[in-house]
Order: structure tokens, then sequence, then C-alpha cells
């Protein structure tokens, strides 16, 4: 796959994930520039449709950041999101539309050198699948 | 169990004698059932008058091209139910109807503190093709139906016994045999003279399951092999013209504006141009894909199998094949059966601690 960038989205929460990836940038930790941020007010605000639509928009991964189970700005929105996910995962395997392009993961607001890792290992992981077969060419 | 046997030379006469009986002699304000309609189909009605549900009301018609259960809601869900506790309507539904409205009185889109469910053990209906073929065909010959002249959500269907309901019927030669199954149910048959009788309902179900069983696990398996990747679900979708048909006859499918019918969908012209210029072409093919992926994401888990939506589209994509295959996985996941326990929450709106924990580590 050479000469194939990924191209992800990524749904942050506004009180940790989001808050991560400015310290990481004030700390000016590397981290590769694929990723396309979307804060949300939490991810349990966070369609399944939104998701869908923009993996058919051409999005090659969609990773979902949001808050330690515990700590949700909103008490228990990052759990409801947990079980959405869950189902969305569940119904891309079961189409065979590789739940590996979608990935859920917790940073809290203090973890930049996480944010930059997670960012880190999921393009590599999304370079390594190729390019999203809803894409056409 | 409390059972009451009701004979009369047909099921079908059976089932007139007993939609009489229930309106003149135990005080029920009104049977909610289906009726022959003025062209070939059974539209639900309310029906209050004794002779009246004799003359035209059907227990089993011999097709099904909607769910009664949005009959039902749409009589039900305006808030003055809830008030007037005195009404009193008995309802008659297949199992998938009535586990439909079972997740819709969830959904506080209906209510059962007023209404009595009566659900037979169900032979299936025709498919829709069939159907037209031999519009004349008698109640005891759907039980012997051969099951390829079935829908396939019937020949395949997992619950032919409602897993919820007052009265189940279960089917003689020459009548009917009604079982109370809650205290509701049992007051009701009492008024109509039932008497305790020793009957094996689990046998009586097992047999029913059973035959349909093996059939469901080889279409879903079929279904499998069809609906592989973004490729296979692009061809299995290759008819369908976006009309939304399905979501409208879903039962379940509970939302008053519809997300993909709202403007959360619909994107500037620039989104679309960019897209076209960067793959040659901009498809409305994706505008379906999330339609029905959404509707998927959406509704899989309350699904009920009644396999309407497949009936609903005019150009015969198999919806209810995608719905059948995706539901089963994700409600066995939640361990959830739509329609099974009245108390039990929706998936979607409840959550664990301990659940799902590989996920975000």
């Amino acid at each position: 796959m050479s000469g194939f960038e990924p191209r992800i989205v990524g749904f942050l929460c506004k009180w940790c994930a989001t808050a991560a990836a400015d310290t990481a940038g004030t700390q000016r930790l590397p981290y590769p520039p694929n990723l396309l941020p979307i804060t949300v007010n939490c991810t349990g605000a966070i369609d399944g449709a939104y998701i869908l639509q923009v993996f058919l928009d051409g999005a090659d991964g969609v990773l979902v950041g949001g808050c330690h189970p515990g700590d949700c700005h909103y008490r228990i929105g990052n759990l409801r999101a947990r079980r959405r996910i869950a189902q969305l995962l569940k119904i891309m395997e079961t189409l065979g539309l590789e739940p590996a392009r979608l990935k859920l993961c917790w940073i809290g607001a203090s973890e930049a050198q996480k944010y930059a890792d997670t960012v880190n290992q999921f393009v590599e992981q999304i370079r390594l699948l190729g390019p999203s077969q809803f894409k056409k060419s | 169990m409390l059972t009451l046997r009701i004979k009369a030379g047909n099921i079908d006469e059976a089932a007139r004698e007993l939609f009489k009986r229930i309106l003149r002699d135990s005080g029920e304000d009104a049977i909610f059932l289906r009726k022959k309609g003025e062209g070939a189909f059974f539209p639900p009605a309310l029906i209050t008058d004794a002779e009246t549900a004799g003359k035209v009301g059907v227990l089993l018609p011999p097709l099904m091209v909607d769910n009664a259960a949005c009959g039902l809601s749409y009589i039900l869900r305006k808030d003055s139910v809830e008030q007037s506790t005195q009404l009193r309507i008995v309802a008659f539904l297949r199992p998938c109807e009535a586990r439909a409205f079972v997740e819709l009185t969830k959904l506080k889109q209906g209510s059962l503190n007023s209404v009595l469910l009566i659900t037979p053990l169900c032979p299936g209906a025709l498919s829709l093709e069939e159907f037209r073929k031999n519009e004349k065909i008698s109640t005891e010959e759907l039980f012997s139906l051969d099951s390829s002249r079935k829908r396939d959500s019937c020949r395949i269907c997992a619950y032919p016994i409602a897993p919820f309901s007052d009265i189940q019927i279960l089917f003689e030669r020459d009548g009917l045999v009604l079982v109370a199954q809650t205290e509701k149910g049992r007051v009701l048959l009492l008024s109509l003279g039932a008497q305790e009788e020793n009957i094996n309902l689990d046998s009586e179900k097992a047999k029913f399951v059973e035959s349909r069983q093996k059939a469901r696990e080889e279409f879903l398996v079929q279904m499998k092999r069809r609906l592989e990747g973004s490729k296979g679900l692009r061809e299995f979708l290759a008819d369908c013209v976006n009309c939304h048909n399905c979501m409208r006859l879903c039962p379940v499918c509970y939302c008053r504006l519809c997300f993909f019918e709202s403007a959360d969908v619909e994107a500037d012209v620039n989104h679309h141009l960019a897209i076209a210029r960067r793959d040659g072409y901009r498809s409305l093919d994706d505008e379906k894909l999330l339609f029905h992926l959404g509707r998927l994401e959406h509704m899989a888990v309350l699904c009920v199998n009644c396999g309407v939506c497949s009936d609903a589209c005019p150009n015969e994509v198999g919806v209810f094949g995608m719905f059948a295959l995706v539901s089963d996985s994700v409600q066995k996941m939640f361990e959830y059966v739509p329609g099974a326990v009245l108390n039990e929450p929706l998936p979607m709106t409840v959550y664990r601690e301990d659940e799902f924990r590989h996920l975000g580590e």
C-alpha cells in the first residue's frame, strides 16, 4: 500500500480526549496528521449513524475518544457510548464491514502521551488494513 | 390451566363464534382484530358490535402485509388512554405483532393497561407472490402449507408462539383451544365459561418451533454469505430506490420523524461535489446504504422479525433477510428478546458498568 495515507475521523469528547489532544499539541508530542478531530460534548451524544456516514463519505477509520468509566462529565454518557459502539462493532462484524476500522478509546484530559500513542497506533493499524472498502476506486 | 374450547365446523367459524362471545358475554368494550377488507387484504379494525365481529372478523388471514401493532399503537398512543383505566380492548394479534406491541408499550406508544392480548399459535402467512396466485385458501390449509410458499419471515419464525400474551390460542380440527397465560386472561376466559384442564403447552410449542429452526439456521447462513462486505451489501441493496417504505411499515421504527428524513442527513452541495471530485462520481447509492445501515443500527435490536419490510418493498429487496441476520447477532449479544418481558428495558436505554470491558482500554 505505498502512498496510502489513511484518513481518520476522531470523535473526541470535549472534556477529556479533546483536552488531551490540546495538551499533546502544546507539549509538541509527535503524532501523524491523519486524524481529523471532531469535538463532541460527550461520546454518549454520538449516534452510530454519524459514524456510518463518516465511513460512507470515505473515512478509512473512526476513533472515538471518551473519558474513562467513572469520569464522564455527564456521569454515564461514556458507558452508553460503549454499549452503542459494541452494537455497531457487532453489526460491522456480522456484515463483514471490517470492525477493526472503528476504535473506542478512553483518554483522560491529562493523558496527552496516551492520546499521541493511540493516534500513532491506530493510524498504523489502518495503514495495514489499506483503504476502506466503502471507497469505490 | 384454565382452558376454553370452542367447537364449530372449522377454525374460521369457531373464531367468529369467539369474537361474538367476547363482545356479548365478557363486558369488554371492543375487540381489535383483522377484518375482511374491500379488496384482498385484511386491515386491522376496532369492533364493538358482536354481530359485526361475527361477520367480518378474521383470526388468521392468509397473508400479512402490515403489522397490526402499528394500528393498535395508533389507536392507543394518545395520553387519554392512560387516564381512562376503565377502557378494555381485547386485541387479536399474531405473535410477531404482539411482540412489536409490547416493544411499543415500552416506548410509551401503546398501553397494555387497557389491552388484553390474545395470540394464536401462528402457522405463518403466504408470501405475497403465492397469495396473488391463489387468494382462496382456507385457514386449515395454512397449517399444512408447504413452507416454500410462505413468507421468508414465517418460514424461519423463531417465535410462532408469543413469549408474552394473556391468552394463547391453539388449534384443533374443528375449533379453538384458548389457554389463559395471565390473571387478566383468566378473568376473561372465566367470564366465557372456561374450565381447568391439563394442557401441555410446552410440547405444542416445541413441535412448532422445531420445524422452523433448521430453516432459520440455513437462511441465516445463506444471508451471511450474501451480505459479506460492502460489495455484498451494495449488491443486495442494488434495487432499493430509497423510498423508505420498509421504515414506514416497520412496527418498531418508532420515531415520528425519521432521522434519515431529517435535515441532519442533508449535506451542502459542496460536500457532494468534493466526493465527486475525489472518486470521479458521487453516487446517491451511498444515501440508501446509510439509510439501511443506520436503520440496522437503530432498530435491529428491537426487530421482531415480522418481515413486513420485505413485503413493503416495491422492488422486492429482501430487507427482512438483512434484518434477520443482524438482529439475530445483536439480540444475542444483549441477550434481549423483543416483546418477551414487559418490564425489561430497551437495550439502548440502559448500560452496565461491568460490560464490554475490552472496549476503550
